[in-house]
């Protein structure tokens, strides 16, 4: 009997209606650890090569990883991965909530869907029983009613339910998969790949525990938790995300008007930030699975129609659709929260495309002859709005303008607009300014998801990913691998954990470059080499230079060439991982590698830094 | 003179009789920021980024009379940052 794993992934064909059930056996297991590694398996394994992301030929993994479902703090967390829509590159979003460990609890570590159905269907799944049910009744609804109407359905209100939004049904290229209403797997348009299968919806529910070798260093675990909160987790208990963002204007990198200003003004960067979300009539703070930390926000205002079921705002969309659009009205962001979330939209793309749509309207670039007759302008809340809804349908010209992110509309709009896009590899870049921190300066550029903070390069968010475990917990690599050796009684040491780490990377790197990547696309915007127009840092300025320098540092950390960026030969010889190379076949995978595994990017001098992240 | 501090994120901790994190302090003319974080039991070695009335300010910046003091943990990114959001 494995420990941390079933050894069942659930396949499931929506073009013919059948499912089946795939075993590795533990050495795969144990070289891949479950996230984003099973998730590259299967982006290189399954997909063809230039394969559209919207066609029945891509696949949606939803992953779980070793540590997913089992009983401490930070194991609610999975990753579902596709081809993105966004970059046509490596799709992985993660997402926290109840969703992932009941999969676990329902006996599968991953699910993988394939082709596409004919109609409207959802996924059933109760414990062994699967079932391909027709979802006519749920197409077209909000998520409140889709999670309503399936938990009636199968009379059981802990059935949980991971679904796309209408925005997903209408192919939005930045659609999300929403889990528990409030919990998302936001980057990268994976809401869209699964709209294009006509999958609306997968309702779990389980009734086992996932097997563990030894779970005492998890009980300890969950009782350090509990008797640190002030010393470790204070911040997060009370506040969640999105606390002194202040401190952002004060060092001047606070993410303002398209990245143009670094500051804005404090009087409204608090009245949204979430010590003042945290006075609200209504407010109080709920958790994921098995969590006594308990971030997660949960607002109302009944004069405005926000109800808790969807929780509310956290960090990044303070960030995207508060200060980068300078909306300083409360209500409004709870409001634009909720209705991103009903909808099943990524409030981080939809912020970045809405910023540079409106940059563009105040430069002349984008007129009301654009936008049928909208005026967009920085600080309008109510007509933000009421673009949710029109990009939500692709209603109107401005809905269908917007609907597949800044990049592409950009490249329709032309007028060189396409300067004013903050992107990495097609993706928005989230609400951290790589000019003001130089983590993030590291992390954009060879993310390889893109203008992505969570899904990156370095160490800590890397084996989180996989591994299945949230970052925001304070554990020290010594007690993420105790954690990991207890779940699975393997005798994995650091650098088997790192070297899992590595192998991800790498894979996902074959499959970027598979698909056409290039090294120009590991870069930074045009906007990102100009200085802040405010505060302490519009004196400085970050070369290409300066980015080409790290990229290739990372390349060489990495085992691959420092000027293609192709893994060498020996460094997938060296990872384990060579026979993923014939999935890879236009990839000059050429030299001699590390002789010995790379050690970890970023890595060491870092790990101390990471403490914990938000 | 009097000043309104705000403490931020973490540091509300360091001040139980305020849950809000928002606190009065009569200070003598002249008080400087390094005064000010003097005032409060914080470990000497946490870093504490400094706001006078929306502006940055360093450890030996005067302080006037009616200020808000935002006090600021680096979560939230920054070049020492030990989290971010």
């Amino acid at each position: 009997m494995p420990n941390g794993y079933w050894d069942r992934t659930l396949h499931v064909d929506l073009s013919a209606g059948t499912t089946r059930v795939e075993s590795f056996g533990e050495a795969f297991w144990r070289r891949h650890l479950g996230g984003r590694s099973l998730i590259a398996h299967y982006l290189l394994t399954e997909v063809p090569t230039g394969a559209d992301p919207l066609s029945p030929e891509n696949v949606l993994v939803f992953a779980a990883g070793v540590l997913t479902g089992t009983p401490f703090p930070g194991a609610g967390r999975h990753s579902v991965g596709a081809k993105s829509p966004m970059t046509g590159l490596f799709g992985e979003s993660e997402a926290g909530g109840f969703w992932g460990a009941e999969l676990r609890h329902a006996g599968w570590d991953a699910i993988v869907f394939h082709g596409r159905a004919d109609k409207p269907v959802y996924l059933w799944i109760k414990d062994d029983h699967v079932e391909i049910r027709d979802a006519a009744h749920l197409w077209g609804k909000e998520t409140g009613d889709v999670e309503t109407a399936l938990r009636e359905e199968h009379g059981d209100r802990l059935v949980r339910v991971a679904q796309t939004g209408v925005a997903g049904e209408n192919l939005v290229h930045f659609a999300l998969v929403v889990n528990d209403l409030n919990e998302v797997a936001g980057r990268g348009g994976m809401g869209a790949v699964m709209g294009s299968k006509n999958l609306k919806a997968i309702a779990v529910r389980g009734s086992q525990k996932v097997p563990v070798a030894d779970p005492k260093p998890l009980q300890a675990t969950a009782k350090w938790v509990s008797a640190t909160m002030d010393d470790v987790h204070y911040n997060f208990h009370h506040y969640g995300t999105g606390a002194g963002i202040i401190g952002k204007h004060l060092e001047g990198h606070m993410i303002v008007r398209n990245f143009q200003d670094g500051q804005w003004d404090p009087a409204k960067i608090a009245a949204i930030d979430a010590k003042t979300i945290a006075e609200t009539d209504g407010y109080k703070m709920d958790g994921c699975y098995a969590c006594s930390v308990r971030c997660k926000k949960r607002v109302k205002n009944e004069a405005m129609g926000v109800l808790p079921k969807f929780g509310g705002p956290e960090y990044e969309t303070i960030g995207s659709i508060g200060t980068n659009l300078t909306i300083g009205d409360l209500p409004m962001v709870m409001l634009m929260n909720q209705r991103l979330n009903q909808v099943g939209i990524d409030t981080v793309t939809f912020g970045g495309t809405l910023a540079w749509a409106m940059e563009c309207f105040e430069r002349g670039l984008l007129t009301v002859e654009d936008t049928g007759g909208i005026e967009l302008r920085w600080g309008d809340a109510a007509t933000v709005l009421k673009v949710i809804d029109l990009v939500a349908r692709r209603e109107g010209p401005l809905g269908e303008l917007l609907a597949d992110g800044a990049l592409a509309a950009a490249r329709r709009l032309g007028k060189d607009s396409e300067q004013f896009v903050v992107h990495v590899k097609g993706l928005e870049v989230a609400m951290h300014d790589p000019r003001g921190m130089p983590r993030m300066l590291e992390n954009y550029p060879v993310t390889p998801t893109g203008g992505d903070h969570t899904g990156g390069a370095h160490q800590k968010t890397s084996i989180r990913n996989t591994v299945g475990l949230c970052i925001f917990l304070g554990y020290d690599d010594e007690r993420t691998l105790e954690l990991v050796r207890a779940a699975t009684g393997w005798d994995l040491d650091d650098q088997e954990l790192r070297t899992v780490v590595s192998r991800g990377l790498s894979m996902a790197r074959l499959f970027n470059m598979r698909e056409g990547m290039t090294t120009e696309a590991d870069a930074l915007p045009q906007r990102l080499h100009e200085p802040l127009l405010k505060g302490p840092l519009s004196d400085k300025h970050v070369t290409r230079d300066e980015v080409r320098t790290i990229v290739t540092d990372y390349y060489v950390s990495q085992g691959w060439h420092p000027e293609s960026g192709a893994p060498l030969n020996g460094t997938l010889e060296a990872l384990g991982i060579a026979d993923y190379a014939s999935y890879a076949r236009d990839v000059a995978v050429v030299g001699v590698g590390a002789a010995s595994l790379p050690p970890l990017v970023l890595g060491a001098n870092l790990v101390a830094e990471e403490q914990h992240s938000e | 003179m009097n000043i309104e501090v705000h403490l931020h994120g973490g540091l509300v901790r360091y001040v139980p009789d305020a849950p809000r994190g928002v606190v009065r302090r009569e200070m003598p003319a002249g008080s400087r920021v390094v005064d000010i974080l003097a005032s409060f039991d914080f470990p000497p070695e946490r870093r504490v980024i400094v706001g006078i009335n929306g502006e940055a300010a360093g450890l030996d910046d005067a302080v006037i009379d009616g200020a808000r003091i935002d006090l600021v943990p680096p979560i939230s990114g920054g070049q020492d940052s030990e989290r971010t959001i």
